[in-house]
């Protein structure tokens, strides 16, 4: 069988998988496509969503919510989905008080959730809804409606390709494919594993320290707490070089004050960032889980310097710079799936 | 293609390289601009701009941060040519009307200001923070009407939060209607009792109408909810001083600068309680300030207290303060001129009913000028 007709097995596949999840309760409906998909190894682009680049650097994709297209940020740093108490209202969801069931960076509490009955993304996939958290009011920008989460994205290979604008999602491979398809340039190939809300955690080295990261598209700063920074690179809080940046209401909580540090090189096994842009802040503005498990939050003053493609099934992560080479023959494009973009 | 092996072969990615093309000028202008380093962000984002290689999807923002960064540096034109054409590229960015509508405001072009967000707010009527924008328009060109209408409309969308109603009833009051504005700052803490600013505000309207034993009351609530702090005490003090209740109002200001001992206005206003109650003023007071102290606004006025400057010194440092400050200082300088003349029984420059039309309607002189004016002259 050609790659060719491999894919387009593979796409009938998925769009069939799709068609049905939307009439599946939404435990089936989240079962993982490639457990029904055979035994393809092709990559299978599943939609090709356009990235709505925010004022900070953040990006949303159109996401059907309830049948009505909105922007979603892409947010692989949060535990849950999310709509914002305004879209909540706008809706006219229920919402419930749940307790504490999470916070965000900043000490934001949530407590809220309320019940999508559907979500789609892109054209060819569908999903029965369920339960998303509810951001307080003022969280995000009027533009963007919510966040998706890893409890969404978890169920696609995910692709970041941010220079051309690009938030792409691929079923879910079930065995090792040429998944560097972008171009034929150096890149890299990380392991990762995900915590209990799957979160992408890898290890990276930061000027000859190895580090481990939560890889958060959410978030528009990377940061790394005093405590890292004292004991990895042993910051007293006397180097002139560290300095007050700036001081941020983060998610529009309290105001966060933000300290430079002049990093040279963070290293993503052989893919490596110049001056990466991390701040260093307070452990208290951390979520107290992040604060035992993780080092550095990668946001996208580093990600978006890459190109970037999360497996979650095969948990792997692989990276590229985000300006390439093309391949010197672009991968053949299915009929009726948006074709991998041509390099620069 | 196999990884890359560690070290074997770097693909480095340059940030701040200076032949950085469009996209990375305008990742360079992203990090600029989440500092807040406004300068940086303009050059960058129009060095981004102007390379052809600027992906399309990013021009938009592109525009928009640098436009962010003009309002930073103040270049209100510059900022609203920039978020216009925003708007042309993109004519449903909520975001960008909301931020054309903050430059024209700073050019006093109101009614501009006022058509930008109306805009925005048509184009998602939920989001809360417009409506804030808009109050804030409102409530700055003196329609209060309109200010409290909007302040309905959010109430309407959210009949269980408290701030709200905070909110509407500090309009209420801007607006005079005191009953209106204690009525929602009762609403307020029937939601929740242990919010001090809700004690605090309704304090404000009952002192604004003269029921100062209720304010007191309400002082006093702020005070149990707010542990240690100055100002809670300065409150409080103000009004018992207002309702001629002079030795209580010292014992508040005590309190005050017993957590804070260098609160200048606690000073002063303990300084001309004491001229009432005809108690000196403590020798050690002298000591807690510094020459340099008594620079800085309301410095002069502690120095005119201590011995150290006269009216005139005063007079002249009030002067002397930039456009936005000088109307307070002047009214301040006045009052306190007035009550130091009084404490020393030299002839009054100014009558309080005078120096009262002097001061901004939410002065906290004002009230204790109008009390002074009301009260008795000694013989």
């Amino acid at each position: 069988m050609t790659e060719q007709k491999r894919a387009l097995k593979a796409l009938f596949m998925a769009m069939i998988i799709a068609a049905a999840a939307t009439f599946l309760p939404a435990s089936a409906a989240h079962a993982d496509p490639a457990s029904q998909a055979g035994t393809n190894c092709s990559l299978v682009q599943l939609a090709s969503l356009d990235m709505e680049t925010q004022p900070d650097g953040t990006f949303a994709v159109p996401v059907a919510l309830n049948g009505r297209n909105v922007n979603l940020l892409v947010d692989t740093g949060s535990q849950t989905s999310s709509v914002s108490s305004e879209t909540a209202r706008e809706f006219g969801l229920g919402i419930r008080n749940i307790g504490r069931v999470g916070q965000f960076f900043n000490g934001i509490i949530i407590y809220q959730s309320a019940t999508i009955d559907s979500y789609k993304l892109g054209e060819s996939t569908s999903k029965d809804g369920g339960d998303f958290i509810v951001l307080p009011d003022g969280m995000i920008e009027p533009s963007v409606y919510g966040m998706l989460g890893p409890d969404i994205l978890q169920h696609y290979d995910i692709e970041f390709d941010f220079l051309r604008g690009k938030f792409n999602l691929f079923q879910p491979a079930i065995c090792d494919s040429d998944v560097v398809y972008w171009t034929k340039d150096a890149h890299a190939e990380l392991p990762v594993k995900f915590d209990g809300a799957h979160h992408i955690v890898t290890t990276v080295v930061l000027d000859g320290k190895p580090m481990t990261v939560i890889v958060d598209s959410g978030s528009s700063h990377s940061f790394m707490s005093w405590t890292t920074a004292k004991q990895v690179f042993g910051e007293d809080g006397k180097n002139p070089d560290v300095k007050l940046l700036t001081i941020a209401r983060i998610n529009n909580g309290r105001p966060v004050q933000i300290y430079s540090h002049p990093f040279v090189l963070l290293d993503f096994n052989g893919v490596a960032v110049k001056n990466p842009d991390i701040y260093v802040v307070a452990d208290n503005y951390f979520p107290a889980r992040w604060r035992d498990e993780t080092q550095i939050i990668l946001g996208l003053s580093v990600l978006r310097q890459l190109h970037v493609f999360v497996q979650y099934g095969k948990q792997k992560l692989y990276l590229t710079a985000a300006e390439t080479n093309p391949p010197a023959i672009p991968p053949p494009a299915a009929p009726g799936v948006p074709a991998h973009p041509a390099g620069p | 293609m196999k990884p890359v092996l560690a070290a074997s072969l770097l693909v480095l990615l340059f940030s701040g390289a200076a032949e950085a093309d469009g996209y990375q000028d305008f990742n360079l202008g992203l990090v600029s601009r989440n500092r807040q380093d406004w300068d940086a962000t303009v050059k960058l984002m129009t060095l981004a701009l102007s390379e052809p290689d600027l992906p399309p999807h990013l021009k938009v923002v592109a525009y928009f941060d640098r436009g962010t960064s003009y309002l930073g540096e103040k270049q209100f034109d510059a900022a609203i040519a920039d978020f216009t054409t925003v708007i042309q590229l993109k004519p449903d960015y909520i975001e960008a009307y909301s931020a054309r509508a903050s430059a024209f405001a700073a050019k006093t072009q109101f009614a501009k200001a006022i058509d930008d967000i109306t805009k925005a707010i048509s184009l998602r009527p939920v989001y809360r923070p417009t409506y804030y924008q808009r109050i804030a328009i409102y409530t700055a060109t003196k329609n209060m009407e309109a200010a409290i209408a909007d302040c309905t409309t959010l109430i309407k969308m959210s009949p269980n939060e408290a701030m709200l109603y905070r909110l509407r009833g500090t309009t209420y009051r801007r607006n005079g209607n005191y009953d209106l504005a204690i009525a929602d700052e009762g609403t307020a803490l029937a939601i929740n009792d242990q919010v001090a600013v809700d004690f605090r505000e309704r304090g404000f309207d009952y002192a604004a109408k003269g029921d100062f034993s209720n304010a007191v009351d309400d002082f006093n609530s702020e005070i149990r909810l707010s542990v240690d702090l100055t100002l809670p005490y300065m409150r409080k003090g103000a009004v018992q001083w207002d309702w001629g209740k002079f030795a209580d109002a010292e014992s508040s200001f005590e309190h005050a600068l017993k957590i804070q001992p260098q609160q200048k206005y606690g000073f002063l206003w303990l300084a001309i309680t004491r001229g009432k109650t005809s108690t000196a003023i403590d020798s050690d007071m002298s000591q807690r300030f510094s020459a340099s102290d008594l620079t800085k606004w309301p410095g002069p006025l502690v120095a005119l207290f201590l011995g150290k400057a006269t009216a005139g010194d005063v007079d002249s440092a009030a002067k002397r303060a930039d456009a936005a400050s000088q109307i307070g200082e002047i009214c301040e300088a006045q009052f306190f001129i007035a009550e130091w003349q009084q404490i020393h029984q030299l002839a009054a420059t100014r009558k309080f009913q005078e120096i009262a039309q002097t001061c901004a309607d939410d002065a906290v002189i004002r009230p204790a000028a109008i009390a002074e004016s009301n009260r008795p002259v000694a013989p």
